[in-house]
């Protein structure tokens, strides 16, 4: 039987798949089961297979399954990496809601790693001859009181919140200063949760009132608290972003592991006498990482709002950097004066790609909702 | 109302078929189903789950969702076509006569009111005319038409103070509050003890005569439908396989499906000495997969190779065939299926049982001192002077402590409460045999085995195993022991981390507990799958691909993997479907064979405990009540608990399960506050056979009572009394009697 299945294996493997016959089982919709997601079943094989198992007389041996699931479900896994990307790929383009944030969310991302090639000007190059001005040929969207190119000033902005994070003049590292408030973040909200979640007690009773007293402080008072105690720079809105999304982490995933750490498979790893910070990252983490990812999209569209709150106030990145919050500040001035673009351009910059990140968000989990 | 149909059937459902649009267009869930149901007529609907039991239950309702629809066919009801009909009539007609009861009845009632308020509405809503007073008045008549003890008060009570047994009770009233012509249950005692099923069985059987109503019951019991059915059809994989009376489909069943599911029961009917169970290989289909062209259960049926149909069972798809009077096969083997006997699925024979019974008896009687010392404590044989013995427990206790709900307990003025989930329970487990321990939910037995592998804190006692102490928590525990003792857990769902591929998570215990050096880790995970009974590709699969029998065989694999001498099993095959749970409790034979180790098997099933043990404890109220091997547990003298469990199993024959019952009343005491005396006495049966209506039971702990061998019986009643009794089902070869 076994001889007979293997070599059957092999002779499907050896076919050549078209891969969009790999992922051709959708999971049904309330249906009894919602395994096997990607299996294959290529018709003509399945005919070829069936008959191979057929003249083996031994197929009646009882556990094992058909020859044919086999070789289906052997190529399904060769390909199962590809097929997941599709699935959730098929996830998001199902949702209406989650493809227009996605759109927003691309472009962006598009125009920030792009700045320095789309726009034709530099961020902080002054016009003298032409400050305060509307859209123009020169200057798509017109200039500001400087007469900088606000296009210009905006891609570059953009690059700021979401592509560097300028640590100094000189120096900066890849991943927008958003990005990594959400990290940070993350890293510090999802450690406390675990252990909190999984421990339970005191430990779980200490950190968790002492979050609740960070989280009873209104945001922006402990924006303002923070960057005015460390001074208005990117490295400090970081720091800052990520004090203040820690709490919400922290409760996210504690309510998370305090569902993980009753299944079975976190037991089993208890009777196995497994170390704390296995079952904690290896066991439990992973396991949340849907509702989490979910949750920092979101997180990353806060941050981007906090750094506008941040730069308005005047205490976002040093003043000649193009920061989407100081030039909606610098731009108020000239409203009533009849130039509204300056302020206009960079706070729908902020409006659009915070709620794009929030389509994509609710998009995602409606959708992982519905089909799990 | 109406209940005056003439000759009209209540439902009639012909040739549907219901579909679910996905985002790869539409998949039949089911097709070519036929069925009518009568008045006062009870209709099986069988198969294993994911058959599309429910989906024809949800398609006569209309509930089928914002992607379902009847894509064929007619659902006829009182002669009025419901398929097609506008939802707003729809929902009228519903209302007033057809009513659902659900598998889970926590969720099926509202939990923020109170159950008088959610039976009262269901008059009230549909029957303008009728009072609040009014349909108060006749919610309570209905509680107590369904035998709900204290109906006046459970009226006030809401669902989370009723136990689940009860809580089905109401769920059942508040279905025929309408005095409804059609009745669907839908699995509606799968989530009861059997105990409580039982119970809620004799309540369907009564109601059934009572009401004339018409009953769809879906269930994927087979033991459970001979209650109560009339008809029964067989699903498979969303069609209709064959249809009789429950009679003709027990006595002679025409479809190979039909025979391999009433194969796969493990019965309490059976011959001891048989030890494999049948099992039908494979799986059913996923909805997408099915094909219209061919049979669909050809894939996993031997009848086709056996009498070389293979031609036709693969290229063409069988119709529905009168093989008998009133009784339909999809098969192509039509009624020659029926000469053959049911006898024809044998089963093997089981070889260690008797030994290791017997090798236990012999050093028991060796052991001179051992009866003096029963009396006091200990169950099991206490010798501790043998080594025969892997594990031995000794009083353990395990106490949860209650929190303090009052602001006195909060500041620790009030005497601690405890719960006491496992309390004073010995035995000695033989190398190398297998232990069950049965009992109802809450009486102890996942508290007792998980104080001993280490999952909750022992509150007293002694527990070794192999030498080791036991009592302490896993982190305290050494990894030699840890080694030793694995688990295998009940939920296939949880039982894997579904992040890992199988091979990652078979290789963890072998990389920690460094049973094979590195580099021969692949090869040791392969011959663990192997050993499980499933192929080695299985290493780079998701649980997410594995269907429940899989992932249990996984998880069995994971807790072999650190060759363990004693492996603890916690009703691993409880959440399966029975073809699948035939397999792997014969896969768990075969282990226990092949390797030698010692198993605690866990279940709330007799009949499942019987095919794989060789000594069974019955446990009640966190304590061991009785104990002794499986010769002498199944025949009389029986604890009266025992008894009751017996009766209790639904046995998967029309005739035999309308034997006499015996009930529990009520449920299981609090484990906080124990009954005086015997933990029993509030429930027991047989009290009556003590003078004074069994006084003694409610002032002083019973005294074990020896039988025969190792077995034992915590009971006041003299044990050759109760070896007088009747046995409670006529048992198979084998039996101690």
């Amino acid at each position: 039987m076994e001889k007979n299945s293997r070599s059957t294996k092999e002779s499907v493997a050896e076919k050549t798949i078209n891969p969009d016959e790999i992922i051709n089982s959708d999971e049904i919709i309330n249906s009894d089961e919602t395994t096997n997601s990607d299996k294959a079943t290529n018709s003509g094989e399945e005919m070829d297979v069936e008959q191979s198992a057929a003249c083996d007389k031994e197929t009646a041996s009882e556990e094992s399954e058909t020859a044919l699931e086999e070789a289906g479900q052997n190529i399904a896994m060769q390909r199962s990496k590809i097929a997941r990307l599709k699935d959730a790929f098929m996830i998001l383009r199902s949702s209406g809601t989650a493809m227009t944030g996605l759109v927003i969310v691309l472009f962006w991302v598009f125009v920030a790693l792009m700045a320095p090639y789309i726009t034709a000007y530099g961020p902080m190059e002054q016009d003298w001859k032409a400050p305060n001005q509307g859209p123009s040929m020169e200057h798509p969207l017109g200039t500001d009181e400087l007469g900088r190119d606000l296009w210009s000033r905006l891609a570059h902005g953009a690059r700021i919140v979401l592509i560097v994070l300028p640590v100094n003049e000189k120096v900066w590292i890849p991943g927008g200063t958003a990005i990594w408030g959400v990290f940070a973040s993350l890293f510090c909200g999802a450690c406390l949760g675990l252990i909190s979640g999984y421990k339970g007690g005191w430990t779980d009773e200490i950190i968790m009132r002492l979050l609740d007293a960070m989280m009873s402080i209104p945001v922006i008072l402990l924006y303002l608290i923070i960057v005015a105690a460390l001074g208005a720079s990117a490295v400090n809105v970081v720091i800052a972003i990520a004090i203040v999304g820690t709490p919400g982490v922290a409760r996210l995933v504690r309510s998370l592991t305090l569902d993980i750490r009753t299944r079975d498979y976190v037991r089993a790893s208890e009777t196995r006498g497994e170390t704390l910070f296995y079952i904690l990252f290896m066991e439990i983490l992973p396991n949340a990482k849907g509702p989490i990812i979910i949750d920092s999209m979101l997180r990353v569209g806060y941050a981007i709002f906090a750094m506008g709150t941040l730069g308005f106030l005047g205490l976002g990145m040093p003043p000649p950097s193009p920061d989407w919050g100081s030039m909606v500040a610098k731009g108020r001035e000239f409203i009533l004066v009849g130039n509204p673009w300056a302020s206009l351009w960079p706070s729908l910059a902020i409006a659009s790609l915070v709620v794009g990140l929030n389509l994509l968000a609710d998009g995602l989990r409606e959708e992982s909702m519905r089909y799990q | 109302m109406m209940k005056d149909s003439g000759g009209i059937p209540v439902l009639e459902v012909k040739d549907l078929a219901i579909s679910y649009k996905t985002r790869k267009g539409s998949v039949p869930a089911v097709r070519g189903v036929n069925f009518s149901v009568g008045q006062g007529e009870t209709v099986g609907l069988v198969g294993e789950s994911g058959c599309g039991k429910s989906t024809i239950a949800f398609g006569i309702l209309d509930f089928l969702g914002t992607n379902g629809y009847v894509a064929g066919g007619s659902i006829k009801f009182m002669g009025q076509e419901l398929v097609g009909k506008p939802r707003e009539e729809l929902r009228k007609i519903r209302g007033n006569n057809i009513s659902m009861v659900y598998q889970d009845p926590m969720q099926a009632l509202n939990p923020s009111l109170t159950i008088g308020t959610q039976l009262a509405e269901v008059l009230t809503t549909h029957h303008k005319e009728i009072h609040r007073e009014d349909a108060w008045d006749r919610s309570i008549a209905m509680l107590e038409r369904v035998y709900m003890p204290d109906a006046m008060n459970v009226m006030e009570r809401y669902p989370h103070m009723i136990s689940g047994g009860q809580q089905q009770r109401v769920v059942i009233a508040m279905g025929m509050l309408n005095n409804p012509s059609l009745l669907i249950m839908d699995e509606p005692t799968t989530a009861l003890d059997v105990t409580v099923e039982a119970a809620v069985l004799d309540l369907v059987d009564d109601l059934k005569k009572d009401f004339n109503t018409g009953i769809i019951f879906i269930t994927h019991n087979l033991g459970v439908v001979a209650r109560v059915s009339d008809h029964l059809c067989v699903m498979y994989a969303g069609e209709m396989v064959e249809r009789a009376s429950i009679q003709t489909i027990f006595d002679n069943p025409a479809h190979p499906y039909t025979r391999g599911l009433l194969s796969c029961i493990p019965r309490l009917t059976d011959d001891l000495s048989y030890s494999r169970l049948w099992s039908i290989r494979g799986r059913v289909p996923h909805p997408s997969e099915r094909d219209a062209v061919r049979c669909v259960f050809s894939p996993r049926c031997d009848w086709m190779e056996k009498h070389k149909m293979h031609d036709k069972c693969t290229k063409m798809h069988p119709e529905l065939v009168d093989v008998g009077e009133f009784h339909q096969s999809r098969c192509f083997m039509g009624a020659t299926t029926l000469e053959y006997s049911m006898t024809d699925y044998a089963r093997g024979n089981r070889k260690i049982l008797e030994d290791a019974a017997d090798e236990a008896d012999k050093s028991e009687a060796a052991s001179s001192d051992s009866a003096s010392e029963i009396d006091t404590d200990a169950t099991g044989a206490d010798n501790s002077s043998s080594d025969s013995n892997i594990a031995k427990v000794k009083s353990l206790k395990v106490y949860y402590e209650q929190k303090a709900g009052t602001l006195k307990g909060l500041f620790g003025m009030e005497e601690k409460q405890y719960v006491k989930a496992v309390d004073d329970v010995s035995l000695n487990v033989p190398k190398g045999a297998v232990l069950g321990v049965v009992g109802e939910s809450g009486c102890g037995k996942s508290s007792l085995v998980k104080g001993l592998v280490g999952l909750e804190k022992i509150s007293g006692g002694d527990a070794e195993l192999m030498g080791f102490d036991i009592t302490l928590p896993v982190a305290k525990r050494s990894e030699r022991l840890i080694r030793e003792l694995q688990m295998v857990f009940q939920n296939p769902d949880s039982t894997l981390n579904p992040s890992f591929t199988v091979g990652q998570q078979i290789a963890r215990p072998i990389k920690r507990f460094k049973t094979v050096p590195d580099r021969d880790i692949p090869a040791e995970v392969e011959r663990l799958l192997r050993a499980v009974k499933l192929d080695t590709y299985y290493y780079s699969r998701y649980p997410r691909q594995l269907s429940g029998g899989e992932k249990q065989r996984v998880g069995i694999a994971r807790a072999l993997a650190s060759q363990p001498s004693m492996v603890i099993c916690d009703e691993p095959v409880s959440a399966l479907d029975v073809s699948v749970q035939a397999a792997v409790l014969n896969l768990l034979n075969e282990i226990k064979d092949e390797l030698g180790t010692t198993l605690i098997f866990i279940a709330h099933d007799l009949s499942v405990v019987r095919f794989i043990s060789d000594f069974i404890a019955v446990m009640y109220l966190g304590q061991i009540v009785e104990f002794g091997s499986v010769r002498r547990i199944y025949p009389p003298p029986y604890h009266p608990y025992t008894e009751a469990l017996l009766s209790a199993v639904p046995v998967p024959d029309p005739v035999a399960s309308r034997r006499k019952f015996i009930r529990l009343s009520g449920d299981v005491p609090s484990a906080m506050n124990p009954p005086s005396g015997c933990r029993f006495h509030t429930r027991c049966p047989r009290r009556s056979m003590l003078p004074d209506n069994g006084k003694i039971c409610e002032e002083q702990a019973p005294p074990w009572q020896k039988g025969v061998g190792t077995h034992r019986i915590m009971c006041h009643i003299p044990i050759d009394e109760l070896g007088r009794m009747e046995a409670v089902l006529p048992l198979g070869k084998g039996y101690d009697i």
